[in-house]
């Protein structure tokens, strides 16, 4: 009786799946990859490259420079095997927690990209996607080896991002879910420029933020630049901790810090049909930093520095929404939100937002706040 | 046809002899039945100092306090005239009567209660001309003093403990539970060693089935002895094919007073310092006798941190396993990179050092209960280094294993029961070969099974999860997980189907 229970019992876990037991992988024998970059490869297929961290020693035991590991193949699937061919230690993939895409891949489509993502038990939907502007992430990565690896750099952006005020990372679910709901999303973009001063040797690229990298459909559209990076981070209510500097004719100058953002919606109807939408702005600030002052900002000063913040602010949510509406792309949820703050509107809106949008007329009240003191 | 070829010999059974001793209950018969033993003593007694008219007086030597039968025996016979004048029929019942000063005295006709009185330390008084016989309870009182539990330490309470005199231990009961309704019956169990076991409940409140099933299992004992405490817990257990303890067992009269007054049926034997508690359930293992003595809050979070050691002692040896040979994504990135960093040199498999580890630290813990507490504090601290400091710069081992393993094993020593503990020893080993042949879906494979193994067991008719898996719908109170304050807590435990629930006012 035992051994037919036994017997069935195990009949019945080989049917429901169980059979097809994990592999083990000793972890001394295993490469952690921390970041993955995705390129276009130049005849077509993509060139896959992944990177690890440095592993500083332990007791007597020798630290490992970081890995960098490239391949190109039709798939990444079909990279990811080619490059577990290169060692005999297991390359682990559950770790990677960035991935850089290409200028060129992104425009191809991320499709491919999050499918794998999806679908694959190591790599994780709460990877953060970063676009390489104007270059290459293979590039980048082989540059940061050199540098102490990539995901420490990335993961200084990442924090650097949340304390100035840069375009913040987005996890590749947050992207999938955007895309899938809206068509449309952004994602923070990457520059590979030479090292300044102070930033490495002569000759050495660095990593630096640059901008916000915009998506319709899966494929990136363009970047925004200067004053529409500001914008589309004041219409996703974010730029916290950003400075913006002010000078006066008389040589004085000034450096804001932002320590509040607060964007809201309000669509106008006529009729029942969208007629346009109004954009609140409340930008609160600090002066980090003055010049051609003493002692303290003068009442008068400050009047006169809010508004020109309003200005400045005003300006660059322009910029954003007229570089969103001539790429008919909503990357900021503008139609979305717009439902949330109008629910009874919700119907018409979803309706008429996707063909209104590219001309939608759209005002801006902006309010710029100098804290005293 | 056994192992190996050979032919299994059937063995008669072994009926027991009733009554053990034949023949008429005579000073010749005790003789005979004592014959070549060197402990037994007899001697004639002039009664009333009249030379002719005499008693015979039987004793085992070191069973019995030579200094009361002197004194309270020999000499008011010697010295009372009156028994020499009269018949030895009379003189029978005028001791029975309180001619001598002796506390207990009663007449005995058959042989084997002669016996067994001689050997439980009374001495029997023969009356040849009259044929009766009397027996005196005269027995030394050596015995262990009382003293504090070793095994069950008290932090704020009582600090006696029971002894090996199982009348010491139902005194110790008494003397708290001072109610008139505590019955303790006394059995016999072991044909060899004839070890009193007393059943001890409160009548009106205890459920009577309850008492019928502990006296009726304990009754149906037929084995030679009752020396060690598996002689009676896998006698009267409902399961024995499990590792876990399902009868909880107690050094501290006042929980074992605690237990009787909850509805529990208590179990003493005579010779062991212990006292039983039926049924019991899992929750009854992580519960110490200073639970009630302090805080409710603080006991409620010491209980909650012994069932998280439970489950660190049970899963973190096979959860290392798992996450480091299957599951590497378990891990956080830097924690991965110090374990490899780590494991670097290390010649062995992930699993091998685990189970190494775990077999050592058996070992060591082994070693250090079977020797002199002196010596065995030092082979620990010497096993400790030795094992893990010296394995671990040898690269042996990998210090993340040894941190596993060390967590692990102080996790088990929280558990207030050794039993529970040794139980979920055995388990840990289990999980870490799951873990080993299936990661993570060994881990819940294991933990099914556990979980499927403790759902079946039962004590004395009750779940052994209860109140965890089987409430019956019934209100729970008192002290399971979180500890409720003592004045909230009205009734008692349902399962116990107790008589009376309500414990206060």
């Amino acid at each position: 009786m035992k051994k037919r229970a036994l017997l069935s019992l195990t009949l019945v876990l080989a049917l429901t799946g169980c059979s097809a037991l994990p592999y083990a992988h000793e972890i001394d024998q295993t490469v952690l990859m921390g970041v993955l970059g995705v390129d276009a490869a130049p005849g077509g297929g993509l060139a896959l490259t992944a990177a690890s961290a440095g592993r500083s020693g332990a007791g007597e035991s020798p630290g490992q420079d970081p890995v960098v590991l490239s391949a190109q193949a039709e798939t990444l699937s079909a990279a990811r095997s080619q490059m577990q061919t290169y060692g005999e230690q297991y390359v682990f993939y559950g770790d990677i927690e960035q991935v850089l895409v290409g200028e060129g891949a992104a425009r191809q489509g991320l499709e491919d990209l999050l499918g794998q993502m999806v679908r694959d038990p190591e790599l994780r939907l709460e990877s953060n996607l970063w676009v390489i502007q104007g270059g290459s992430a293979a590039d980048s990565l082989f540059d940061a080896a050199q540098e102490g690896g990539a995901p420490g750099r990335l993961t200084a952006l990442e924090q650097d991002a949340e304390l100035l005020g840069a375009p913040l990372a987005k996890t590749a679910r947050e992207a999938l879910a955007e895309l899938l709901d809206n068509g449309c999303t952004l994602l923070p973009a990457l520059e590979r420029r030479e090292a300044e001063e102070g930033q490495g040797a002569q000759g050495d690229y660095v990593l630096a933020a640059a901008g916000y990298a915009l998506f319709r459909e899966g494929a990136l559209l363009d970047f925004t630049r200067g004053e529409e990076t500001l914008g589309t981070s004041l219409l996703l209510g974010r730029g916290h901790g950003r400075l913006l500097a002010f000078s006066d004719p008389d040589g004085g100058s000034v450096t804001l810090r932002l320590t509040g953002v607060k964007t809201d919606l309000e669509p106008r109807f006529d009729r029942g049909a969208l007629e346009g939408l109004t954009i609140t702005c409340r930008l609160e600030t600090q002066v980090a930093e003055f010049q051609g002052w003493s002692g303290h900002l003068p009442e008068e000063e400050r009047a006169a520095l809010e508004e020109t913040l309003a200005r400045r602010g005003q300006r660059a949510l322009r910029a954003a929404l007229d570089l969103f509406q001539d790429l008919e792309a909503d990357c900021v949820r503008l139609g979305g939100r717009a439902a949330l703050a109008a629910p009874w509107h919700k119907e018409e809106l979803e309706a008429q937002w996707a063909a209104a949008f590219p001309t939608l007329d759209i005002s801006l009240e902006v309010e710029g706040r100098v804290a005293r003191g | 046809m056994g192992f190996f070829g050979r032919e299994r010999v059937e063995v008669p059974p072994h009926p027991r002899q009733e009554p053990r001793i034949q023949g008429p209950l005579t000073a010749e018969t005790m003789e005979r039945v004592f014959t070549g033993c060197v402990d037994f003593a007899q001697r004639p007694v002039a009664l009333g100092g009249v030379p002719g008219r005499t008693a015979t007086l039987c004793y085992l030597s070191g069973m019995v306090k030579m200094e009361r039968v002197s004194d309270y025996i020999l000499r008011p016979m010697a010295l009372e005239r009156s028994l020499g004048e009269c018949s030895q029929s009379q003189a029978v019942d005028r001791i029975l009567e309180g001619a001598l000063y002796n506390l207990i005295v009663v007449e005995r006709t058959t042989a084997d209660q002669g016996v067994f009185d001689l050997i439980n330390g009374w001495c029997l008084l023969f009356f040849p001309e009259c044929g009766r016989v009397l027996s005196f309870l005269v027995q030394t009182e050596e015995k262990r003093s009382i003293s504090a539990s070793e095994n069950e330490p008290p932090l704020k309470g009582p600090r006696d403990s029971f002894v090996e005199s199982i009348r010491t231990n139902t005194s110790l009961l008494r003397r708290r539970v001072r109610s008139p309704g505590l019955r303790i019956k006394e059995l016999l169990v072991g044909r060899q060693t004839v070890t009193p076991v007393d059943i001890v409940w409160i009548d009106g409140l205890t459920n009577p089935k309850t008492v019928a099933a502990v006296e009726a299992r304990i009754g149906d004992i037929d084995i030679d002895a009752l020396i060690a405490t598996g002689n009676l817990e896998e006698y009267i257990a409902d399961d024995i094919r499990t590792a876990f303890p399902t009868l909880s067992c107690t050094e501290r009269p006042d929980r074992f007073s605690a237990g009787v007054i909850e509805g529990r049926v208590g179990v003493l034997v005579d010779g062991l310092p212990l006292g039983w508690l039926l049924p019991s359930t899992l929750s009854q293992f992580f519960k110490t006798p200073q639970d009630k003595s302090q805080s409710w809050m603080a006991a409620s979070a010491l209980t909650v941190l012994r069932y998280l050691c439970m489950l660190i002692t049970l899963f973190l040896p096979a959860a290392y396993i798992a996450a480091v040979t299957f599951h590497l994504e378990m891990l956080p990135t830097k924690l991965a990179l110090s374990i490899i960093s780590a494991k670097q040199d290390v010649p062995f498999t992930t699993v091998f050092e685990v189970l190494l580890m775990l077999t050592a630290f058996e070992i060591i813990q082994e070693a250090g209960l079977r020797l002199p507490s002196s010596i065995g504090q030092t082979v620990s601290i010497l096993g400790g280094l030795v094992v893990g400091s010296a394995a671990v710069e040898a690269r042996i081992v990998s210090p993340a294993v040894l941190i596993a393993v060390a967590v692990a094993g102080i996790a088990g020593y929280t558990m207030p029961s050794q039993d529970f503990a040794s139980a979920l020893r055995i388990w840990r080993f289990l999980l870490a070969v799951l873990a080993a042949l299936a990661g993570m879906f060994g881990v819940a494979a294991g933990g099914l099974l556990l979980i499927c193994h403790l759902a079946s067991l039962e004590s004395f008719g009750v779940a052994y999860l209860t109140p965890f898996a089987s409430g019956d719908g019934e209100q729970v109170e008192g002290h399971t997980v979180l500890r409720q304050p003592l004045p909230w807590v009205k009734l008692r435990e349902a399962a116990l189907k107790t008589r009376n629930r309500r414990n206060q006012r």
